[in-house]
Protein backbone atom coordinates (compact mmCIF):
# COMPACT_ATOMS: atom_id res chain seq x y z
CA UNK A 1 0.00 0.00 0.00
CA UNK A 2 2.88 1.97 0.23
CA UNK A 3 2.83 3.06 -3.57
CA UNK A 4 -0.50 4.73 -2.48
CA UNK A 5 1.16 6.91 -0.39
CA UNK A 6 2.67 10.28 -2.08
CA UNK A 7 2.07 12.43 0.52
CA UNK A 8 4.50 14.71 -0.86
CA UNK A 9 2.85 15.01 -4.30
CA UNK A 10 -0.17 15.15 -3.02
CA UNK A 11 -2.20 18.24 -4.22
CA UNK A 12 -5.37 19.73 -2.86
CA UNK A 13 -7.09 17.27 -5.53
CA UNK A 14 -4.66 14.77 -6.47
CA UNK A 15 -5.57 13.53 -9.42
CA UNK A 16 -4.31 10.01 -10.82
CA UNK A 17 -2.04 10.67 -13.24
CA UNK A 18 -0.96 6.85 -14.40
CA UNK A 19 -2.85 4.96 -16.57
CA UNK A 20 -1.78 1.66 -15.06
CA UNK A 21 -2.46 3.08 -11.68
CA UNK A 22 -5.88 4.22 -12.40
CA UNK A 23 -7.00 0.86 -14.20
CA UNK A 24 -5.42 -0.93 -10.91
CA UNK A 25 -7.46 1.15 -8.24
CA UNK A 26 -10.53 0.59 -10.54
CA UNK A 27 -10.35 -3.30 -10.53
CA UNK A 28 -9.25 -3.75 -7.13
CA UNK A 29 -12.41 -1.21 -5.61
CA UNK A 30 -14.70 -3.08 -8.17
CA UNK A 31 -13.16 -6.41 -6.77
CA UNK A 32 -13.58 -5.00 -2.82
CA UNK A 33 -17.70 -3.73 -3.75
CA UNK A 34 -18.17 -7.35 -5.14
CA UNK A 35 -17.05 -8.99 -2.23
CA UNK A 36 -18.90 -6.34 0.32
CA UNK A 37 -21.92 -7.36 -1.41
CA UNK A 38 -21.08 -11.64 -1.88
CA UNK A 39 -20.16 -11.08 2.05
CA UNK A 40 -23.53 -9.61 3.46
CA UNK A 41 -25.28 -12.37 0.68
CA UNK A 42 -23.30 -15.39 2.33
CA UNK A 43 -23.94 -13.96 6.20
CA UNK A 44 -27.63 -13.79 5.14
CA UNK A 45 -27.82 -17.04 4.18
CA UNK A 46 -25.23 -18.59 7.22
CA UNK A 47 -26.57 -16.06 10.31
CA UNK A 48 -29.75 -13.91 8.97
CA UNK A 49 -29.33 -10.27 8.61
CA UNK A 50 -32.76 -10.02 10.51
CA UNK A 51 -33.33 -10.09 13.93
CA UNK A 52 -35.76 -13.04 13.91
CA UNK A 53 -32.88 -15.39 11.30
CA UNK A 54 -29.88 -14.38 13.21
CA UNK A 55 -31.41 -15.09 17.09
CA UNK A 56 -32.72 -18.06 15.55
CA UNK A 57 -29.46 -19.24 14.00
CA UNK A 58 -27.61 -18.18 16.52
CA UNK A 59 -29.81 -19.25 19.91
CA UNK A 60 -31.19 -22.03 17.71
CA UNK A 61 -35.36 -22.99 17.74
CA UNK A 62 -36.78 -25.54 18.98
CA UNK A 63 -40.13 -25.38 16.95
CA UNK A 64 -37.65 -25.46 13.75
CA UNK A 65 -35.58 -28.20 14.98
CA UNK A 66 -32.73 -25.72 14.98
CA UNK A 67 -29.73 -26.47 17.00
CA UNK A 68 -27.50 -23.00 18.56
CA UNK A 69 -24.48 -21.97 17.15
CA UNK A 70 -21.34 -23.86 18.80
CA UNK A 71 -19.08 -21.25 20.27
CA UNK A 72 -15.84 -21.87 18.79
CA UNK A 73 -18.22 -21.98 15.44
CA UNK A 74 -18.97 -18.67 15.97
CA UNK A 75 -15.44 -17.51 17.02
CA UNK A 76 -13.60 -19.36 14.22
CA UNK A 77 -16.47 -17.00 12.18
CA UNK A 78 -15.31 -13.54 13.73
CA UNK A 79 -11.74 -14.45 13.72
CA UNK A 80 -12.15 -14.64 9.76
CA UNK A 81 -14.17 -11.84 9.44
CA UNK A 82 -11.87 -9.54 11.48
CA UNK A 83 -9.13 -10.67 8.44
CA UNK A 84 -11.38 -10.01 5.73
CA UNK A 85 -12.80 -6.33 7.08
CA UNK A 86 -9.28 -5.34 8.32
CA UNK A 87 -7.75 -6.03 4.72
CA UNK A 88 -11.00 -4.61 3.10
CA UNK A 89 -11.15 -1.05 4.90
CA UNK A 90 -7.49 -0.44 4.90
CA UNK A 91 -7.48 -0.99 0.79
CA UNK A 92 -10.45 1.07 0.45
CA UNK A 93 -9.17 4.07 3.00
CA UNK A 94 -5.73 4.47 1.75
CA UNK A 95 -7.54 4.87 -1.48
CA UNK A 96 -9.68 6.87 -0.76
CA UNK A 97 -6.68 9.33 0.95
CA UNK A 98 -4.37 8.73 -2.09
CA UNK A 99 -7.40 10.27 -4.10
CA UNK A 100 -9.03 12.57 -1.73
CA UNK A 101 -6.34 13.94 1.37
CA UNK A 102 -9.03 15.94 2.14
CA UNK A 103 -11.85 13.43 2.82
CA UNK A 104 -14.08 14.06 5.97
CA UNK A 105 -12.26 11.65 8.85
CA UNK A 106 -15.58 10.98 9.99
CA UNK A 107 -16.12 8.43 7.21
CA UNK A 108 -12.82 7.05 8.12
CA UNK A 109 -13.63 6.13 11.95
CA UNK A 110 -17.08 5.23 11.51
CA UNK A 111 -16.64 2.37 8.90
CA UNK A 112 -13.93 1.01 10.79
CA UNK A 113 -15.20 1.58 14.54
CA UNK A 114 -18.93 -0.23 13.30
CA UNK A 115 -16.51 -3.10 11.69
CA UNK A 116 -14.51 -3.55 15.00
CA UNK A 117 -18.00 -3.52 17.36
CA UNK A 118 -19.60 -6.05 14.51
CA UNK A 119 -17.56 -8.46 15.73
CA UNK A 120 -17.07 -7.50 19.42
CA UNK A 121 -21.15 -8.36 19.01
CA UNK A 122 -20.51 -11.00 17.55
CA UNK A 123 -19.19 -12.39 19.76
CA UNK A 124 -21.50 -11.41 22.56
CA UNK A 125 -24.21 -12.55 20.74
CA UNK A 126 -25.00 -16.05 23.05
CA UNK A 127 -24.68 -14.20 25.60
CA UNK A 128 -27.54 -11.40 25.25
CA UNK A 129 -30.39 -11.06 22.45
CA UNK A 130 -29.33 -7.04 22.52
CA UNK A 131 -26.26 -7.96 20.89
CA UNK A 132 -28.04 -9.95 18.27
CA UNK A 133 -30.16 -6.99 17.19
CA UNK A 134 -26.56 -4.63 17.46
CA UNK A 135 -24.86 -6.98 15.20
CA UNK A 136 -27.28 -6.94 12.38
CA UNK A 137 -27.24 -3.15 12.21
CA UNK A 138 -23.68 -3.11 12.76
CA UNK A 139 -22.59 -5.48 10.10
CA UNK A 140 -25.13 -3.55 7.60
CA UNK A 141 -23.98 -0.41 8.79
CA UNK A 142 -20.06 -1.06 7.95
CA UNK A 143 -20.71 -3.00 4.52
CA UNK A 144 -22.93 0.29 3.66
CA UNK A 145 -20.15 2.60 4.71
CA UNK A 146 -17.61 0.38 2.91
CA UNK A 147 -19.65 0.96 -0.35
CA UNK A 148 -19.92 4.34 0.25
CA UNK A 149 -15.99 4.58 0.26
CA UNK A 150 -16.12 2.87 -2.84
CA UNK A 151 -18.43 4.01 -4.56
CA UNK A 152 -17.01 7.21 -3.39
CA UNK A 153 -12.98 6.50 -4.84
CA UNK A 154 -14.92 5.47 -8.22
CA UNK A 155 -16.44 8.86 -8.55
CA UNK A 156 -13.21 10.43 -7.97
CA UNK A 157 -11.43 8.48 -10.29
CA UNK A 158 -13.71 9.45 -13.14
CA UNK A 159 -14.42 12.84 -11.92
CA UNK B 1 2.28 11.39 6.46
CA UNK B 2 -1.55 12.62 5.84
CA UNK B 3 -3.39 12.21 9.34
CA UNK B 4 -5.86 10.19 7.62
CA UNK B 5 -2.95 7.70 6.91
CA UNK B 6 -2.34 7.67 10.53
CA UNK B 7 -5.86 6.90 11.74
CA UNK B 8 -6.21 4.17 9.27
CA UNK B 9 -3.20 2.28 10.56
CA UNK B 10 -3.90 2.63 14.22
CA UNK B 11 -7.29 1.06 13.13
CA UNK B 12 -5.81 -1.44 11.35
CA UNK B 13 -3.15 -2.74 14.44
CA UNK B 14 -6.40 -2.89 16.86
CA UNK B 15 -8.22 -4.97 14.44
CA UNK B 16 -5.07 -6.74 14.25
CA UNK B 17 -4.91 -7.32 17.98
CA UNK B 18 -8.29 -8.50 17.82
CA UNK B 19 -7.47 -11.49 14.65
CA UNK B 20 -4.49 -12.32 17.59
CA UNK B 21 -6.95 -12.30 20.59
CA UNK B 22 -9.54 -14.84 18.61
CA UNK B 23 -6.90 -16.47 17.32
CA UNK B 24 -5.38 -17.09 20.78
CA UNK B 25 -8.86 -18.04 22.23
CA UNK B 26 -10.01 -20.61 19.65
CA UNK B 27 -6.17 -22.37 20.16
CA UNK B 28 -7.41 -22.48 23.49
CA UNK B 29 -10.52 -23.35 23.11
CA UNK B 30 -9.49 -26.51 20.89
CA UNK B 31 -6.02 -27.61 22.65
CA UNK B 32 -6.88 -26.40 26.16
CA UNK B 33 -3.94 -25.28 28.28
CA UNK B 34 -2.28 -28.26 28.93
CA UNK B 35 0.72 -29.75 27.23
CA UNK B 36 -0.87 -32.97 26.48
CA UNK B 37 -4.07 -31.89 25.37
CA UNK B 38 -1.90 -29.73 22.92
CA UNK B 39 0.02 -32.31 21.44
CA UNK B 40 -3.40 -34.77 21.41
CA UNK B 41 -4.66 -31.88 19.14
CA UNK B 42 -2.08 -32.16 16.47
CA UNK B 43 -1.61 -36.10 16.62
CA UNK B 44 -5.04 -36.60 16.50
CA UNK B 45 -5.59 -34.37 13.52
CA UNK B 46 -5.52 -36.00 9.85
CA UNK B 47 -3.44 -34.35 7.03
CA UNK B 48 -6.69 -33.02 5.82
CA UNK B 49 -7.16 -31.50 8.70
CA UNK B 50 -4.09 -29.85 9.20
CA UNK B 51 -4.33 -28.23 5.59
CA UNK B 52 -7.38 -27.11 6.37
CA UNK B 53 -5.63 -25.10 9.21
CA UNK B 54 -2.82 -24.65 7.68
CA UNK B 55 -3.66 -23.43 4.07
CA UNK B 56 -6.08 -20.30 5.13
CA UNK B 57 -3.29 -19.18 8.02
CA UNK B 58 -0.48 -19.42 5.22
CA UNK B 59 -2.12 -17.24 3.26
CA UNK B 60 -3.23 -14.64 5.81
CA UNK B 61 -0.18 -14.42 7.84
CA UNK B 62 1.73 -13.80 4.68
CA UNK B 63 -0.45 -10.89 4.14
CA UNK B 64 -0.49 -9.56 7.29
CA UNK B 65 2.93 -9.69 8.06
CA UNK B 66 3.96 -8.00 4.75
CA UNK B 67 1.22 -5.16 5.56
CA UNK B 68 2.67 -4.58 8.96
CA UNK B 69 6.18 -4.79 8.44
CA UNK B 70 5.93 -2.59 4.54
CA UNK B 71 4.35 -0.15 7.78
CA UNK B 72 7.84 -0.04 9.48
CA UNK B 73 9.28 2.24 5.99
CA UNK B 74 6.63 4.60 6.10
CA UNK B 75 8.72 7.53 7.68
CA UNK B 76 12.50 6.43 6.73
CA UNK B 77 15.01 4.08 4.48
CA UNK B 78 14.84 0.84 5.73
CA UNK B 79 17.25 0.22 7.96
CA UNK B 80 19.26 -3.47 8.94
CA UNK B 81 17.19 -4.05 11.76
CA UNK B 82 13.85 -4.07 10.24
CA UNK B 83 14.90 -6.01 7.19
CA UNK B 84 15.96 -8.52 10.06
CA UNK B 85 12.94 -8.49 11.78
CA UNK B 86 10.89 -9.15 8.66
CA UNK B 87 12.87 -11.83 7.35
CA UNK B 88 12.52 -13.65 11.05
CA UNK B 89 8.92 -12.86 11.21
CA UNK B 90 8.10 -14.95 7.91
CA UNK B 91 10.77 -17.76 9.06
CA UNK B 92 9.42 -18.02 12.23
CA UNK B 93 5.58 -18.01 10.63
CA UNK B 94 7.13 -20.63 7.80
CA UNK B 95 8.03 -22.87 10.90
CA UNK B 96 4.53 -22.52 13.22
CA UNK B 97 2.59 -23.51 10.18
CA UNK B 98 4.79 -26.29 8.67
CA UNK B 99 5.57 -27.95 11.83
CA UNK B 100 2.41 -29.00 12.64
CA UNK B 101 3.10 -31.81 9.86
CA UNK B 102 5.85 -32.92 11.52
CA UNK B 103 4.24 -33.97 15.15
CA UNK B 104 3.10 -37.60 15.22
CA UNK B 105 2.41 -40.30 17.53
CA UNK B 106 6.59 -40.96 17.53
CA UNK B 107 7.41 -37.41 17.44
CA UNK B 108 5.67 -35.38 20.12
CA UNK B 109 8.67 -33.42 21.49
CA UNK B 110 8.36 -31.64 18.01
CA UNK B 111 5.18 -29.90 19.83
CA UNK B 112 8.03 -27.67 21.65
CA UNK B 113 8.96 -26.10 18.17
CA UNK B 114 5.03 -24.99 17.62
CA UNK B 115 4.55 -23.27 20.95
CA UNK B 116 7.98 -21.99 20.62
CA UNK B 117 7.60 -20.62 17.03
CA UNK B 118 3.72 -19.62 17.69
CA UNK B 119 5.34 -17.77 20.80
CA UNK B 120 7.87 -15.92 19.03
CA UNK B 121 5.40 -15.33 16.01
CA UNK B 122 3.00 -13.50 18.77
CA UNK B 123 5.81 -11.48 20.41
CA UNK B 124 7.77 -10.24 17.15
CA UNK B 125 4.51 -9.03 15.60
CA UNK B 126 3.45 -6.83 18.86
CA UNK B 127 6.92 -5.57 18.65
CA UNK B 128 6.78 -4.60 14.93
CA UNK B 129 3.21 -3.40 16.38
CA UNK B 130 4.53 -0.88 18.77
CA UNK B 131 7.46 -0.13 16.66
CA UNK B 132 4.80 0.61 13.84
CA UNK B 133 2.99 3.18 16.66
CA UNK B 134 5.82 4.45 17.67
CA UNK B 135 6.38 6.27 14.23
CA UNK B 136 2.85 7.25 13.59
CA UNK B 137 3.70 9.71 16.68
Amino acid sequence: MQFLDKSKAFSKSSPITNPLLKKLILFLVVTLLLYLGLDALLHYHQIGLTFRTATHSILGNEEEFLDPILFDTLLEHVHADILSAMITLMLLTTILVRLNPNSKQKLVHLSFITAILTQVSLILAPTLPLFISLWVILFISWHLLSLIIGFFVLWKLFK
Amino acid sequence: MINLYRIGIRYFLIMLLMLFVTGIWLLLLHASFSLESFTNYYVEKSILGLLEVTTPHLFSMGIVIFILTHFLSLNKKNSPFESKLTLTLFSIMLISNFSSFLITQETTYLIWIKIISTFLFLLLSLLSMSLVLLRLK
